[in-house]
């Protein structure tokens, strides 16, 4: 069972005690969809997950737009599985944008773009060993304390897992060590599974789900031009797998403290955009209506 | 091997799915970890990431050589072994300096596995011109001078100063390296011809001409006056060579 108690030192702020709502996760330097055509437009979102590529007067600009609206930061420089990482230029970016977005937390897969001096074109995903999770843990412990909010950890989505450990296993492993709170990611989840032939859910009994705070979900593409299905992370560039949705049904009411749940739209037209807000927030819809009348913007 | 090794080593195996069973065979705990690897499934994932890898780094600033090489090897090849060449290795971000595509297709060329491509080496040049050399340039960044040593070194030519209002490339080649970066299918003899290439406002200016533009390009670079191009490569051809030059910008 998880624990309701577990202390997650989030801080004040509007996701530091209720459920949030449905955010959409954004890239600032998309023309599609373009963040302040989706502010006009007020769709149905209670929060914005920004991500800047590490530029701060991106993060700026969005604050000062959003008026009210509460954002969340999604850093990806941060390479939390690489030995020794991340780098002093890293950290103060994350710092700097973590504070310029105003967010209580800082999201960061457990993947890296870079190995030494390389440029990765594709996330490399935590190796599924104990050594990987001990080096995540150190880490993010260290990034914990350096960030302005809290580092919370994300699954990353996987099409060649490497390792004998279930990733459910090696993400609990780190965030128990480095005690900090965890994003998981459903669709990343469900690449996960595809690549053993497992169920969309398993492992998830022996997860600590009380340290999950958020819930993502995305568009994705199958690829199964060469034999096992590739699972391609599209994000708004392709429609929410129906199991993924499923998945969220399930799941969510099983974290106790869920503060939010973010669609990354990064590339949708504002019509997908539109129907993936309303597929999401049907999926949740138990938790959106037990919120509090001041905390529900939409 | 340390976890950072490990990590390299997956990133390898991914360019080069078939070095799989040797790191098996040296046994150890490292071969344990990647043990759990399926193979069919790395063979899938290599062959995916490297399409995309192609499209996305290389296709858009190296159309013609693409699309020609190609023609040698299918795509999902080309693209397997560019990835997994010794010189992908040396690519920075994306491959900006483009020496993991460059080097990569020069050293495939150079192992036979393209056949008989004379015209490689031109259409290598002219489009790295266009897409990084000079937009690289432009921007104060870097190049990658061992790499131009080899690819630019005998077929370009430098001008500046004189009546030349900016730098002037003067990229040598006997191909129509024009018309396969622009994808019109051009079937001609080999035929000798000069490609100028200058940055003007963020964009590359060109003009084709004949051979007897390197001679114009010279005494343009030495402040000499339409006379004296005259003389030396026709009136005719001056008078056009010219007009062509002050249109793209090149000369006052």
């Amino acid at each position: 069972m998880p624990r309701m108690t577990l202390d997650l030192r989030l801080p004040d702020g509007p996701f530091a005690r209720e459920f949030v709502g449905v955010g959409v996760g954004i890239d600032v330097h998309n023309d599609q969809p373009d963040w302040r055509r989706l502010l006009r437009e007020r769709l149905p979102f209670d929060f914005f997950e920004v991500y800047t590529r590490g530029l701060v007067a991106g993060a700026h600009e969005v604050r000062a737009a959003a008026g009210d609206l509460p954002l969340l930061y999604h850093d990806d420089d941060l390479d939390p599985i690489v030995p020794g990482a991340p780098s002093e230029a890293s950290l103060a970016a994350a710092r700097e944008n973590l504070a310029a977005v105003g967010a209580p937390w800082c999201v960061s897969e457990l993947a890296t773009r870079r190995l030494g001096a390389r440029y990765l074109d594709f996330f490399q995903p935590i190796l599924l060993t104990d050594e990987a999770a001990r080096v995540a843990a150190d880490n993010l412990s260290r990034i914990d304390a350096a960030l302005p909010g809290r580092i919370v950890a994300e699954n990353p989505p996987y099409q060649l897992p490497v390792g004998p450990l279930h990733v459910l296993e090696v993400m609990a492993r780190a965030i128990d060590l480095a005690d900090v709170p965890c994003v998981l990611d459903l669709g990343h989840l469900y690449s996960f599974q595809l690549c053993r032939g497992l169920p969309p859910l398993a492992g998830l009994d022996d997860f600590p789900l009380e340290r999950v705070v958020e819930l993502h979900v995305a568009g994705a593409e199958l690829d199964r031009r060469w034999g096992p299905a590739l699972y391609r992370d599209a994000h708004g560039a392709a429609d929410i797998a129906p199991e993924v949705l499923e998945m969220l049904g399930e799941v969510a009411p099983r974290c106790p403290n869920l503060r939010a749940v973010t669609i990354e739209v990064e590339e949708a037209t504002v019509g997908r955009v539109k129907d993936q807000l309303r597929q999401t927030r049907a999926a949740v819809r138990p938790l959106l209506e037990r919120r509090r009348p001041a905390r529900a913007r939409s | 091997m340390s976890l950072l090794e490990q990590m390299q080593a997956v990133d390898r195996l991914v360019r080069r799915p078939g070095d799989l069973q040797a790191l098996l065979a040296a046994g150890g705990d490292d071969a344990a970890v990647l043990a759990t690897i399926d193979a069919r499934r790395l063979d899938a994932v290599a062959r995916m990431q490297a399409l995309l890898t192609l499209g996305r780094w290389w296709q858009p600033r190296f159309p013609g050589a693409v699309e020609s090489l190609t023609g040698a090897l299918p795509q999902e090849e080309l693209a397997l072994a560019l990835v997994g060449a010794p010189a992908f290795e040396r690519a920075e971000g994306e491959d900006v300096k483009a020496t993991a595509f460059v080097l990569g297709a020069l050293d495939l060329a150079e192992r036979g596995r393209l056949g008989d491509a004379p015209w490689l080496e031109d259409l290598l040049a002219y489009e790295y011109l266009l897409a990084v050399g000079l937009p690289r340039r432009a921007q104060g960044e870097p190049v990658d001078e061992a790499l131009e040593a080899r690819l630019l070194g005998p077929r370009t030519r430098w001008f500046e100063g004189g009546r030349l209002a900016r730098r002037v490339v003067a990229l040598t080649v006997a191909w129509p390296v024009g018309a396969w970066h622009e994808g019109t299918v051009e079937d001609e003899e080999p035929e000798p011809r000069v490609h100028a290439l200058a940055v003007v406002d963020d964009e590359v200016a060109e003009v084709e001409a004949p051979v007897p533009a390197l001679d114009a390009l010279t005494l343009l670079a030495a402040g000499r006056d339409d006379k004296a191009i005259a003389d030396k490569v026709g009136k005719k051809n001056a008078s056009r060579l010219l007009g062509w030059l002050r249109d793209a910008e090149m000369i006052g």
